[in-house]
């Protein structure tokens, strides 16, 4: 296995394990919202877990498609330069 | 190993780090903050990692905007590396050359020289190193910035923006280089190696005009009594001074002696004068009639009126002005056989004495003419038959002429050289190189880098 490869299963586990904690974040936060506790900083916290749960999700969903993206711009631009000139 | 994929994938892991930090169920803003951090700067290493081939030629596109390029300063590099070559030969030639002529005394100064000219020969090598190196390595070295750029937790943000920064700087930055030198520098003088265009040549004759063979002349500074040099001339009594050996500066006044055969003669005229555009100069030697290893040594107190030169025949007509010195001296190689010697008709004989000098064996009859009987003009003729030799090189120990006015004009020639060449080839380019790192490290930080490694 080489480097390239390691790390694309890595970013491979890492995107996994990222799905799991959205779900976990995503399920936390409700609980802290809608748990019977009438503190409002409590329940603050509970829509704030929720909304980057969300957020994370959707750059998640977007990540492979941005760096298309990028990658398809870049190359779109780019313009063959002239030769370098020799010594 | 292909770098741009790898950092590539680095970039997206990073991302997704990021992603995974902010949707962390722990509500601590900071953290936060960190994740989001990441995820912008993994995009940003994504473009700039699909903008590798952009980057460089950006560089180009700069250079020909500019009129610049790689080829002119490769020239001027080798121009200015045969300039200080050429300086460090010609002073390495000029200190052996003192050395040869005994003034090691005064090589020190020299030795300066010589150090400052090493010291801009080393720069100059290790810019041409670092200028070969971006120019041959300015890919690599781009990529290996993109992938330190894109390693996660901005582990090598700094230093990663830092290598693409210098990359585009000092691939943009060296070839305009000669314009920053050219536009501060003082005009680069050009050393002395030599001063064999100057050069005097001097005739040695006798009073017929005949060249005395392998004359030595001593050399004094007007006034002096101790002799500056000691210099010998050829078989056809030409000596030449200056040239690549001896150091006289011009408008110079000289004394002069001759010496040859054992004796020491004043020439006329006896003050050389250096004159700037005289360069060849005759001195007569009034008391000597010379051919073929045998000469007539005759005081002033004789008028010399003919001489002919027979070949293996010499015989001159005297009269005597004053009676003060009534000698005539005949001086010959000791192997000259003389055949006959007769005054006003008379034949001599002749009780030779022997002498060596500097490896020549001499010898000498002293002609006492207070005896001899004056013909009615009251001239006398002497008429010496003998066969004639070639005179020998004598083994006199040359000193070469070194005026130290000269000497010294020389060396601080020298001296001023090698620090117009540290102002020229280690001040400047050492400034324009500190410039050049600084815009590199100015442009890091828009790229995003700092040399802070700042984690939350």
């Amino acid at each position: 296995m080489d480097v390239s490869s390691f790390i694309r299963d890595l970013t491979m586990q890492i995107m996994t394990i990222a799905w799991l904690v959205f779900l976990v974040s995503w399920a936390i936060g409700w609980a802290i919202k809608g748990s019977p506790i009438p503190i409002h900083r409590v329940k603050r916290t509970g829509q704030t877990l929720v909304e980057d749960a969300v957020l994370a999700a959707f750059w998640l969903a977007m990540g492979s498609t941005i760096f298309a993206i990028i990658s398809y711009i870049t190359s779109s631009i780019y313009q063959p330069m002239p030769p370098p000139p020799q010594p | 190993m292909n770098v741009l994929p790898l950092a590539f994938n680095l970039a997206i892991l990073t991302y997704f780090i990021g992603v995974l930090i902010l949707a962390l169920p722990i509500p601590y803003r900071q953290l936060k903050k960190w994740g989001v951090r990441l995820m912008s700067d993994a995009i940003i290493a994504a473009v700039l990692v699909s903008a590798y081939s952009m980057i460089l030629g950006i560089g180009d596109l700069i250079l020909n905007m500019l009129g610049y390029s790689w080829t002119g300063f490769m020239a001027w590099l080798t121009e200015r590396t045969a300039i200080l070559v050429t300086a460090l030969v010609g002073l390495t030639y000029l200190t052996s050359w003192i050395k040869s002529l005994g003034y090691s005394l005064v090589l020190s100064p020299l030795g300066l020289a010589s150090t400052y000219i090493t010291l801009a020969l080393s720069a100059i090598r290790m810019m041409y190193f670092i200028a070969s190196f971006i120019w041959s390595f300015r890919g690599e070295f781009l990529a290996l910035g993109l992938l330190l750029y894109s390693l996660p937790f901005r582990v090598g943000k700094g230093v990663g923006a830092f290598f693409i920064a210098a990359s585009l700087i000092l691939y943009v930055g060296f070839p305009l280089m000669p314009a920053f030198v050219n536009v501060f520098q003082t005009a680069v003088p050009e050393p002395m190696v030599s001063n064999k265009s100057f050069t005097i040549t001097c005739s040695i004759v006798d009073v017929g005009g005949e060249p005395l063979q392998y004359p030595v002349i001593r050399i004094y500074k007007e006034g002096s009594t101790i002799p500056l040099g000691v210099v010998k001339g050829d078989d056809k009594g030409t000596v030449v001074l200056g040239g690549d050996k001896d150091i006289i500066p011009r408008n110079y006044t000289f004394d002069v002696e001759v010496l040859f055969m054992g004796y020491i003669f004043k020439p006329s005229p006896r003050v050389l004068r250096i004159l700037p555009n005289k360069t060849s100069y005759k001195l007569g030697v009034r008391n000597i009639i010379y051919q073929g290893g045998l000469a007539i040594l005759i005081p002033s107190s004789f008028d010399i009126i003919n001489i002919k030169y027979l070949g293996d025949e010499l015989i001159t007509t005297v009269s005597v002005l004053h009676e003060a010195i009534n000698e005539i001296r005949v001086v010959k190689l000791d192997n000259v056989r003389i055949y006959s010697l007769r005054i006003n008709g008379h034949e001599i004989h002749c009780s030779w004495s022997t002498w060596e000098w500097n490896g020549i064996s001499l010898s000498e009859c002293v002609l006492n003419l207070s005896n001899i009987q004056l013909s009615s003009s009251g001239k006398i003729t002497i008429s010496v038959f003998y066969e004639p030799k070639n005179y020998p090189e004598p083994e006199v120990e040359e000193r070469r002429v070194v005026c130290y006015e000269s000497l010294v004009d020389i060396i601080m020639q020298y001296v001023s050289v090698g620090i117009a060449y540290i102002y020229t080839f280690l001040f400047l380019p050492g400034l324009y190189l500190a410039a050049l790192t600084t815009m590199s490290a100015s442009l890091a930080r828009v790229i995003g880098g700092g040399i802070k490694l700042r984690f939350i």
